[in-house]
């Protein structure tokens, strides 16, 4: 997986142990709908099924989403993939990385894996044509040593750039 | 046009549109070493605009600070947030409890009613025209003069359940949006959002800005507040 070794390195801090219990429980209580976690016994991994609304291109389509968390959590983002195969769009590259700005730089520690997921399928949903980023190949590429997305340097582009 | 994309991934979008030629562009990453404009959003970033811009994500209407910051302690502490509500709706005037004590409580504080009686009466008060009609009773105390008020004090049906509402009140818990414990050492950022003491701290640490709203923070900009509590 291209993820793990950037992110499970560490083990969660207490704090962080504590945050993502109470985010489980809370999940299971009320889960965000079109999701569902897989579980293990590993807090440090999720594994999220998602299923694409209905009434978008993805309609019941599934998906898997594996969400690591780093040792501060939440004062530092998850990071989150979608596993191999990666829902096509324009906003998420064929190894599994998704470009949505709250899973970097605008990360803020109040969010939840549940609010990342709603944003994540609202991404999907919002999708007006199954295509991958027009940079896919070279971002892929780039990507082969196995490097997390947290990594990458994000940025945003028009058509001329 | 930026339309036919999406709307909503489209923090990035939006940003763009800003930004000038608002075309559909798909994001891209540029090696580790680029230093142009790292991270999504670069050109938001700090500003009121990158709030929507995040959040977006989550509901496709930007830029209302309000809502987002509603958002995020919806989706970081459910049970907190409504706790948050229901408290919230309590002390609003939405009911209007007419009692004795009307005069010295300019702003009744809330205490359900309950009683069709009520909703009638404030509902030949109000301003039909510019009042929703599930929300009648809403507006009721700022629409009524103090001679409606008065009148529609005759018209309603007193309720004893003032006391039980008192009685009832029980020790808020407000939950920290960080850690998702109840407060400890609650600390208010000069934006008026509410963490423990070292939750506050460790996110300006970590982010320079609120967890909440995202305004830019200093190690100055948050102070201990020390709630009331209820004897
Ligand atoms: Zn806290
Ligand atoms: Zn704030």
């Amino acid at each position: 997986m291209t993820s793990s070794s950037a992110a499970s390195r560490k083990a969660l801090s207490k704090i962080a142990c504590s945050r993502l219990q109470k985010e489980l429980v809370e999940w299971e209580v009320n889960p965000p709908t079109g999701f569902k976690h897989k579980v293990t016994d590993n807090l440090q991994r999720w594994i999220i099924e998602v299923v694409g609304a209905p009434g978008t291109l993805y309609e019941s389509e599934k998906y898997q989403l594996q969400v690591d968390f780093p040792e501060h959590y939440p004062m530092e983002a998850p990071q989150v993939i979608f596993l191999h195969p990666a829902p096509l769009h324009p906003h998420i590259y064929s190894n599994g990385h998704i470009c949505l700005d709250i899973l970097y730089d605008s990360w803020s520690p109040a969010m939840t894996v549940s609010s990342v997921c709603i944003s994540i399928l609202s991404m999907l949903s919002s999708s007006t044509a199954k295509q991958r980023p027009a940079d896919n190949d070279r971002y892929v590429k780039n990507c082969r040593n196995g490097r997390s997305p947290k990594e990458t340097r994000w940025w945003f582009h028009d058509d001329k750039v | 046009m930026v339309l036919n994309v999406d709307l909503n991934v489209p923090p990035l979008e939006s940003s763009m549109a800003d930004g000038a030629s608002g075309s559909a562009h798909p994001c891209i990453s540029q090696g580790a070493t680029v230093s142009v404009n790292p991270q999504c959003n670069h050109s938001t970033r700090g500003q009121q605009g990158a709030v929507p811009t995040s959040n977006n994500g989550l509901r496709s209407s930007p830029i209302d600070v309000e809502a987002l910051e509603d958002d995020v302690e919806m989706f970081s502490s459910l049970r907190g947030f409504s706790e948050t509500r229901n408290r919230a709706r309590r002390n609003q005037p939405v009911m209007v409890v007419l009692d004795e004590d009307l005069e010295t409580r300019p702003r009744p504080s809330g205490v359900t009613i309950g009683e069709s009686v009520t909703t009638l009466s404030l509902n030949t008060h109000a301003k039909r025209e510019r009042i929703p009609t599930n929300m009648t009773i809403i507006n009721c105390d700022l629409d009524l003069d103090p001679e409606e008020e008065n009148d529609a004090k005759k018209r309603i049906v007193m309720k004893s359940n003032l006391e039980p509402e008192k009685v009832v009140a029980k020790e808020p818990t407000f939950t920290c949006p960080v850690c998702m414990n109840p407060l400890v050492e609650a600390s208010s950022t000069i934006c008026g959002h509410i963490f423990c003491d070292s939750c506050i701290k460790a996110s300006i640490k970590a982010q320079k800005k609120c967890p909440t709203c995202r305004r830019k923070l200093t190690m100055n900009n948050f102070h201990r507040v020390y709630l009331p509590t209820i004897d």
